[in-house]
């Protein structure tokens, strides 16, 4: 059996010098599908809420009794990212599940140009160590494969089974644990309280903090991507059902995964010790809420990361 | 090991590789995700209050442990099709 897998987004079309990805198609629709749900539940909303206002906050809810009980006084300034995160993922995941994703093929639109795609601003810039010397190890016993691949393309591909995505995603992330412990802690007082302060691991601390980005993206991307390859190849009845439903749960906690890590790295980043209460810089309402007891278990994991 | 990877071809080479890196990268984080669900369950047992919070942090943990082989497959994807 030949198993359609490409480490890449496939482009649909070009758009001027953009090239637009089966992935990105499905991004689109995810962010549709939630714009219209978040319109349909904002429209009108009542004291006592029912139908799809009620839904969504049950959702809002059971999110910020999460953040709340990690961040603390601040858990309504994170929740925000942390909760549109959360919920963009799990659609996305979810939908990635829905019938007609990878299963619907088009002719590709540029099969003759197939070596000018790797030049596109959205495919060369994060999948460059993927598409780019496939073509030339590849043995002589690989090649119709190959070209057969080329020709026929998914018209869906889970959004975030495409690198580019993820690791988005991932520098949002990174940006927003560093600028929140900027603004607790003061541009400099941040530099240089929590990342040079025993100067001698400094580089480590570095590294470690540049590689949070990435491990977030990789294991969303790795897990989505490793998600469609495995319905691919267990695609005999009843068996791919009992995938489906273990692909459900592993999307529902991926998306838990990358919020949760992103809410607790930025709890870690904006801590201020017990001690050390100096007013917190513009953090609303300091009712002295003791935010420090999850922080304390919680900060070891940081370092074990 | 026993085998002699200078007489065979690059593609068997690369396919042996990527089932070498997706089985051993397994085993760390199958321990892994043992060993946190049996504390997590033991904890549970002790102080069944703390349910709640013991699953949240075990399903983080659990994550993280399973990046681990994540990592891994990703190693065997590129490994495989790069």
């Amino acid at each position: 059996m030949e198993v359609h897998a490409s480490l890449k987004a496939e482009d649909i079309f070009l758009f001027g010098p953009v090239a637009i990805t089966n992935s990105m198609v499905m991004s689109w629709i995810t962010i549709v599908i939630l714009a219209a749900i978040g319109i349909a539940a904002g429209r009108s909303p009542k004291l006592v809420p029912t139908g799809v206002q009620n839904f969504f906050e049950f959702i809002v809810e059971a999110l910020m009794g999460l953040v709340e009980s990690t961040a603390g006084h601040y858990s309504r300034r994170v929740f925000p990212l942390i909760a549109t995160l959360f919920i963009y993922i799990l659609l996305a995941n979810w939908l990635a599940l829905a019938p007609g994703v990878g299963t619907i093929l088009i002719h590709n639109p540029h099969v003759e140009s197939t070596h000018s795609s790797t030049t596109h601003a959205f495919g060369a810039g994060v999948a460059e160590a993927a598409p780019l010397p496939a073509e030339a190890p590849k043995s002589g016993a690989a090649e119709p494969g190959a070209r057969h691949e080329r020709e026929m393309i998914p018209l869906l591909r889970a959004a975030n089974a495409d690198v580019n995505m993820t690791l988005g995603m991932g520098l949002i992330s990174f940006l927003f644990i560093h600028a929140s412990g900027m603004i607790v802690h003061g541009a400099w007082g941040y530099i240089k309280n929590d990342i040079a302060k025993p100067l001698l691991i400094t580089p480590i601390k570095l590294v470690i903090e540049m590689f949070v980005p990435v491990s977030l993206s990789m294991r969303l991307f790795g897990n989505v991507f490793g998600g469609e390859m495995l319905l691919t190849v267990m695609g005999f009845p009843v068996i791919a059902v009992l995938f489906m439903f273990a692909e459900l749960f592993f999307g529902f906690i991926q998306a838990t995964i990358f919020s949760i890590l992103t809410l607790i790295f930025t709890s870690v980043a904006a801590y201020v010790p017990p001690g050390h209460g100096h007013g917190d810089h513009g953090e609303e309402e300091g009712h002295g809420a003791p935010a420090h007891d999850a922080h304390g278990e919680l900060a070891p994991s940081h370092a074990g990361h | 090991m026993f085998i002699n990877f200078a007489g065979l071809e690059l593609e068997a080479v690369r396919r042996i590789a990527a089932a070498m890196a997706i089985a051993f990268g397994g085993v760390g984080p199958a321990l892994a995700i043992g060993i946190g669900v049996r504390s997590a369950l033991e904890a549970i047992g002790r102080n069944p209050e703390a349910e709640n919070a013991v699953r949240t942090t075990m399903i983080i943990g659990l994550g993280l442990a399973e990046a681990v082989a994540i990592y891994c497959f990703v190693v065997a994807l590129i490994i495989a099709f790069v």
